[in-house]
C-alpha cells in the first residue's frame, strides 16, 4: 500500500500520531487486575448479574417481527426496471466517511444510476460476455463468498460455501465464463489459502490451484486466452508482488516477473495479449529512495523476458493490452504535471498521447469488450476526486459519463 | 494470584498440560506477555480505553480457551492480534449503533497529558485524532494493523478476514479522509 511522496508522509505522520494515540490508556486496569480478570473468568465464574440488555434485544427482536409483518403485508410492487441499451456503465463509487464503496450501474450514455446497498459487496469482475458480474459478499457468518450477477445487478447467486471456515473471494473468469478462480483463504487454516477453481454456477467441482507461502493470499487477475493458464499476483516480499502463472490443472508454477520493482495495483494490474504469448503491466518501486519510478512492461509468458516499453516515470499505473492485441494502453506523467492517457504498440512503437492534462489528469483506461473506447478517470489537478469518462483510441470522442467527483474504485463497459 | 515473572521457566504452550497453580502462572505468563502491546491495538481500533480493556480481557478469555488449536506457537503474535482485533470492532460496532448508546453511554472523556513528550505537536495531532475518531471501526483497525503494527496489506487482510482489496479500499479511504480533514484544518 503505497503511493506518492505525499501518501509516504502521510504515513510517516500517521505512524508516530498512532505510536502517541495508542498511548492514551486512562481507565484501562493494569496488567494485574488484567491477569484477575481473564483468571477469574477462564475459571468459569460468571457473572449472574440480571441483564437488562437481554430483555431490550428481545423488546426490539418483538418489534422487528411485527414491523417485518406489516412491511411484507403492506409493500409496494417493486420497482419497473427499464431495460437499457448500448453498453452498461458498471462502477464502484467510493464516498465520503464510512462508505466502504458502492456498486452502481446505469446505462453508459446517460440514465439513472442504480445501486446495491452501499457496503454490501466489493470488488467486481466482469465477465468476458460482459453481461455478468461476480462480487464478493459477506455471510451471516462472517466469512467471504462470492455472488453472480447481471450487469443491471439483477439475478443474483451466491456461492454457498464448502464449510465454516474456507472464504472464497472473487478473482478471475475463465475465457467461457463457466468456470471462475476464487481468492481463498481459511483463518483457521491458514495452508488452505490459495487460488481455487470450480464451477461458476454453483461452485462445484473445486480445485485448489496454489499454496501462498506463509498464509499469504494469492490474487487471480486472468486466465490466458484459450483457457490453459492463469495469471496472478504473488507477494514476495513485504508489498513487493510479482506475476506468477499456473497451469488451469494446477501444474506449472511459474514466477514471471523477478524485478526489483513491484507490479502495479491498478484496477487491471496485469493483462494477457490475445494470442496468450505475453503479458503487459506497470511495475514501480513501492519504497525508497526511488519510491514511485515506474514503467510499462511486456514479458513474454514462457521465457519471462521483459521488455521496457516507456520511459521511467512517476506512477505509471496500469498497462493494457486492446481486445485486438494491436495497442497497449498506460498513463504517465506530462509537462506540465498530470498523467496522459499513452498508446503503445506491443513492439515499443508508435507511442503517442491520445488525451491533453491542459484541464487535469487522467489515469486508469480500461478498454470496452469491442476495443472501440476507453474509459478512465479524468480530475482537475491537485485533486483526489474523479469522474468517469470515455474517449476513441484515436483521440476523439471525449466525454464526460458521470458528474459526481469522488473516488472510483473500479469500473466497466459492460453489456446490457 | 501469581504476577509474570515469577516463574519464568513456564512458557504459554505447556500450561495445557497443567492446572490449578501451574495453569494460572502460565496464564499470568500469558497475559503479562501481550497485555501492554494488545491494549494498544485495541486502544486504537476502539478510540476508548476502557472498551479497549474489555477487547483485549474477551480475547484473552478466547484465545486462552482455545489455545490448543493453535499449533505453530511462532504465530502466536498475530493469532492474538487477530482475536482481539476483531473484538474490538464488535465492540466498536455496537458502541456506534444506536442500541449501544442507549445501553453504554458515551465514551470516557480524553485528556491530553501535559507532560507528554511529542507536546509540541498535539495541536496537530489533536485533528488527527479527531479525524481518526471519525474512522469506522474497520477503517481504524485496517490502518493500525498496516501502520502501527506494521502488518503488510496481505496479513492485514488476512487478521481482519476480508479480501486484499477490501483492505486496500479501506486503507486508501481512510488515508484519503484524514489528508483532507488535516488540510482542512491546516486552512
Amino acid at each position: 500500500m503505497n503511493g506518492s511522496p505525499r501518501d509516504l508522509r502521510l504515513d510517516e505522520e500517521l505512524r508516530h500520531f498512532l505510536a502517541w494515540q495508542s498511548s492514551e490508556l486512562m481507565g484501562a486496569p493494569s496488567t494485574g487486575e488484567m491477569i484477575d480478570r481473564v483468571a477469574a473468568r477462564t475459571a468459569g465464574r460468571r457473572r449472574a448479574t440480571f441483564d437488562r440488555r437481554l430483555i431490550l434485544v428481545l423488546a426490539m427482536l418483538a418489534m422487528l417481527a411485527s414491523l417485518t409483518a406489516t412491511a411484507v403485508l403492506f409493500s409496494r410492487p417493486p420497482a419497473i426496471v427499464i431495460p437499457p441499451r448500448g453498453q452498461q456503465l458498471v462502477f464502484v463509487r467510493l464516498g465520503a466517511g464510512d462508505d466502504p464503496g458502492t456498486i452502481f450501474t446505469r446505462p453508459a450514455q446517460s440514465g439513472v444510476e442504480r445501486s446495491l446497498e452501499p457496503g454490501t459487496m466489493c470488488c467486481p469482475t466482469l465477465a468476458h460476455d460482459g453481461r455478468r458480474l461476480m462480487v464478493s459478499v459477506a455471510t451471516p457468518t462472517g466469512q467471504t463468498t462470492t455472488a453472480t450477477l447481471d450487469t443491471d445487478l439483477t439475478h443474483r447467486q451466491t456461492l454457498k460455501l464448502p464449510d465454516g471456515t474456507l472464504n472464497l473471494g472473487p478473482g478471475a473468469w475463465s475465457p467461457d465464463d463457466q468456470r471462475i478462480a476464487f481468492e481463498g483463504w481459511d483463518l483457521a487454516h491458514p495452508d488452505r489459502n490459495g487460488i481455487y477453481l470450480a464451477d461458476a454456477s454453483d461452485g462445484g467441482d473445486r480445485r485448489l490451484l496454489t499454496r501462498p507461502p506463509d498464509g499469504y493470499h494469492d490474487l487471480p487477475l486472468s486466465f490466458s486466452p484459450d483457457g490453459t493458464a492463469l495469471l496472478f499476483l504473488r507477494e514476495s516480499a513485504r508489498d513487493r508482488w510479482h506475476l506468477f502463472t499456473v497451469q488451469a490443472d494446477g501444474s506449472g508454477l511459474r514466477q514471471l516477473t523477478t524485478m526489483r520493482s513491484a507490479v502495479g495495483f491498478g484496477i487491471s494490474p496485469a493483462t494477457w495479449s490475445p494470442d496468450g504469448r505475453q503479458v503487459a503491466f506497470a511495475a514501480f518501486e513501492p519504497a525508497g529512495a526511488d519510491v514511485g519510478r515506474s514503467a510499462v512492461f511486456v514479458i513474454d509468458a514462457t521465457s519471462g523476458e521483459p521488455r521496457r516499453l516507456s520511459d521511467w516515470a512517476d506512477y505509471i499505473t496500469s498497462a493494457q493490452f486492446s481486445p485486438d492485441g494491436s495497442w497497449i494502453v498506460y498513463d504517465r506523467p506530462d509537462l506540465p504535471q498530470g498523467h496522459n492517457l499513452w498508446l503503445v504498440q506491443p513492439d515499443g512503437s508508435q507511442a503517442h498521447p491520445i488525451t491533453t492534462n491542459a484541464n487535469g489528469g487522467q489515469c486508469c483506461a480500461q478498454w470496452s469488450p469491442d476495443g472501440e473506447r476507453l474509459i478512465f478517470q479524468k480530475g482537475p489537478l491537485g485533486s483526489e476526486l474523479s469522474d468517469l469518462w470515455v474517449i476513441n483510441p484515436d483521440g476523439s470522442g471525449l466525454s464526460q459519463l458521470t458528474h459526481s467527483p469522488a473516488t472510483y474504485a473500479w469500473y466497466a463497459l459492460g453489456s446490457p | 494470584m501469581t504476577r509474570r515473572g515469577e516463574y519464568p521457566g513456564l512458557e504459554v504452550g505447556q500450561a495445557t498440560a497443567f492446572t490449578g497453580p501451574a495453569a494460572d502462572v502460565a496464564l499470568a505468563n500469558f497475559v503479562g506477555e501481550h497485555y501492554d502491546r494488545l491494549l494498544r491495538l485495541a486502544r486504537l481500533v476502539c478510540d476508548d480505553a476502557t472498551d479497549a480493556a474489555d477487547a483485549v480481557q474477551t480475547g484473552f478469555e478466547q484465545a486462552w480457551r482455545r489455545r490448543a488449536s493453535l499449533r505453530d506457537a511462532t504465530r502466536t503474535r498475530p493469532w492474538l492480534d487477530r482475536i482481539v482485533v476483531r473484538e474490538a470492532i464488535r465492540i466498536s460496532r455496537k458502541r456506534r449503533s444506536w442500541l449501544g448508546r442507549l445501553t453504554h453511554g458515551p465514551a470516557d472523556a480524553r485528556w491530553i497529558e501535559l507532560g507528554d513528550p511529542h507536546a509540541e505537536q498535539v495541536p496537530a495531532w489533536t485533528a488527527l485524532r479527531a479525524a481518526f475518531a471519525g474512522l469506522s471501526p474497520e477503517q481504524r483497525a485496517v490502518v493500525s494493523l498496516h501502520l502501527h503494527a506494521g502488518y503488510s496489506v496481505a496479513e492485514t487482510a488476512t487478521l481482519v478476514g476480508a479480501p486484499i482489496e477490501t483492505v486496500r479500499s479501506r486503507l486508501r479511504l481512510a488515508k484519503e479522509r484524514l489528508r483532507r480533514e488535516l488540510e482542512e484544518d491546516s486552512r
